[in-house]
């Protein structure tokens, strides 16, 4: 008994006392920018494995990039990787990043239903569904939820059951194997409940885009709510989508 | 059909396939030409009757899509990427095997800041692994303290990965014939303040867990798997060692600086959950001794143009790392333009999920989540 209360004073306090201002250590790549400096494009373009960058003008789709660096270390001065770990939006379209712009990627309270900040503004309860992925956007969720980052201040959770969720997580590509039992699962939800895309391979397939392995019919048929990009998405870019995409914040 | 003197159970499943392909070599000719035949996950060496020299489950990675996908995306960035979404949680170690294997029928020999790199890297990521691991096996026996104190100490392992490479999960970190993220003297001070300020709590919460009456009765003599089955299954790594099975690829066939570091394998004898958590617990001592070496001793980093080739034509390589669970075996053959026709993948999983399945008969149901996180295999490496 007392050694465990010495471990817990040992420990101290560990949690990140603002999960919307903290810094990332290190040379974390997070929301990119894109001077307008004259380049190859050609070149550009060509470099990226999974077809993120389009040309003229120059722009990143955040929704398709492995955030592997590639790019920004052949081309220095046209394209740099800030700290910036608030990427996620409801829209799609705001996760294009352009060239010259240097302006946030965030959810548009416009676009966002109604019933979402009324009905999940201070409790959501999520089953996640990992849809062929490859575990690592599984394991950024369960840091989400560590004495760290700790999501459950926000009553944020993840819940073992469809029936007891409010929405479904889904991450990885979506294979055919899974493509069933997503349905399944996104049937025994009760209403009203979204639907929160996690990682580039739930958002466009990422590497694995374009696979005959993947069946991503489902993503055709129900308006998604929130994307979070990354590969995997960090547990802020987790936390404070869903924290912007459920109420409205004053900070 | 050769005769098998060379061949034996002691061996590792890889060991016995390499003597074997040795021994058939003109026989991975026929092989080589019906790939469609591997690809529909018979195994290619049932296809040359060569059952009895190894297990058909040995070898029959039955992927389609994944090593179909290697086929395709020709881009060296691509396979690249690709190698590094087998896993989640083993980026360092499937990355590492695919620059070997690349490198080898590149005929390129990376550098010492190259391989050192990777040890590091491969080091760290047994380190947060089997830390996270742990926390989870408390959180299974109910034990909140460990769960969240051990759960936390696996951050600033991964942050650290962060601050190197750009990635919690050391996505981008390694590459093929080149140096993308030199290890600096200056990340070296910063990994000797981590390990500084993650060693004594992760020794304290140990010393607790490991004397802890409901703890020890929950993991001694739960989910059993004998030296006789985990020998016949063939399992690798971690749950071998378990049973008092040597199986250690940086031991048997070390790699990259392996060979300096001279390392010698934690072996357990009773094959429960105890033993794979205390293997956990002395491989993290183990592994943070080999970083706190290697890192006092970085190798100059020199500046020199990445080492692009071409692969080498009608060649057949294999590469064998030990991930975090075990061996991971990468292996690629090449058509008369150099272009790859085969790319087989197996990660440990693929051998121990049977001792999972084993290791729970004639438990309590209630025991199926502490089975199950001490070995934490992986779906996506299996499934491939």
């Amino acid at each position: 008994m007392l050694d465990n209360i010495k471990i817990v004073y040992h420990q101290g306090k560990q949690y990140i006392r603002n999960t919307s201002t903290t810094k990332v250590p290190g040379i974390f790549r997070g929301r990119p920018v894109i001077s307008t400096e004259k380049v190859n494009e050609t070149e550009l373009v060509g470099l990226c494995p999974v077809d993120a960058i389009s040309a003229n003008p120059v722009s990143i789709d955040l929704g398709k990039c492995t955030f592997c660096g590639e790019c920004a270390k052949q081309f220095p001065n046209k394209i740099r990787f800030t700290t910036d770990y608030k990427i996620a939006s409801n829209e799609r379209e705001r996760l294009i990043v352009k060239e010259g712009e240097d302006r946030l990627v965030e959810v548009n309270p416009e676009t966002v239903r109604n019933e979402i900040h009324r009905v999940f503004g201070n409790s959501l309860k999520l089953r996640q569904v990992s849809a062929g992925g490859d575990g690592s956007c599984e394991w950024e969720l369960n840091a989400s939820n560590n004495v760290q980052f700790d999501m459950g201040r926000y009553g944020i959770e993840f819940v073992a059951s469809p029936r007891h969720a409010d929405g479904i997580v889904i991450t990885g590509p979506i294979t055919e194997n899974m493509a069933e039992a997503l349905q399944i699962c996104y049937d025994a939800v009760p209403e009203p409940k979204i639907i929160v895309l996690v990682g580039t391979d739930a958002i466009s397939g990422g590497i694995h885009a374009g696979s005959s392995a993947l069946n991503r019919s489902f993503l055709d048929k129900y308006p998604v709510d929130l994307y979070i990009p990354g590969n995997p998405a960090h547990p802020l870019t987790i936390i404070n989508g869903l924290l912007d995409l459920t109420r409205k914040r004053e900070i | 059909m050769p005769k098998t003197g060379l061949i034996s159970q002691k061996q590792s499943p890889i060991t016995r396939f390499i003597l074997s392909t040795a021994m058939n070599c003109t026989k991975w000719l026929l092989v080589r030409s019906m790939p469609e035949s591997l690809n529909q996950g018979t195994s290619g060496l049932s296809a040359t009757e060569n059952k009895s020299c190894i297990s058909k489950s040995s070898w029959a990675i039955s992927t389609v899509e994944l090593s179909g996908n290697f086929w395709i995306r020709k881009n060296l960035l691509q396979r690249t990427t690709l190698a590094e979404s087998i896993a989640g949680d083993t980026v360092v170690g499937h990355t590492t095997t695919f620059s070997h294997v690349w490198e080898s029928l590149c005929g390129i020999q990376p550098s010492r800041d190259i391989e050192f790199s990777r040890t590091l890297a491969l080091e760290m990521e047994r380190m947060a692994n089997h830390t996270g691991d742990l926390s989870a096996v408390c959180a299974d026996i109910a034990y909140q303290l460990g769960n969240s104190v051990l759960g936390r100490l696996r951050t600033p392992l991964i942050n650290f990965m962060q601050e190197w490479g750009g990635n919690r999960l050391s996505k981008g970190l390694i590459r093929p014939g080149r140096n993308q993220f030199p290890f600096t003297p200056e990340l070296a001070k910063r990994l000797m303040e981590v390990l500084e300020a993650y060693e004594p709590d992760f020794v304290e919460m140990n010393k607790q867990l490991f004397q802890l009456p409901s703890a020890l009765s929950r993991f001694e003599r739960t989910g059993v798997v004998s030296y006789d089955d985990v020998l016949s299954i063939g399992t690798v790594g971690m749950a071998a060692r378990m049973s008092g099975l040597s199986r250690d690829i940086r031991s048997s066939h070390p790699y990259s600086l392996y060979p300096e570091i001279a390392h010698e394998p934690i072996i357990k004898h009773h094959g429960d959950v105890y033993s794979r958590v205390q293997i956990r617990r002395q491989e993290v001592m183990q592994s943070m001794q080999y970083v706190r070496d290697m890192i006092a001793n970085v190798p100059e980093y020199i500046e020199k143009e990445p080492v692009v080739g071409s692969p080498k034509p009608n060649s057949f390589t294999l590469s064998l790392v030990e991930g975090w669970r075990g061996e991971i075996c990468h292996c690629a053959i090449t058509d008369n333009s150099g272009e790859l026709i085969l790319y087989k993948i197996k990660d440990p999983s693929f051998h121990n999920w049977l001792a999972l399945a084993l290791a729970v008969r004639n438990n309590e149901i209630s025991d199926f989540p502490i089975c199950n996180k001490s070995f934490n295999l992986s779906y996506s490496g299996h499934d491939l």
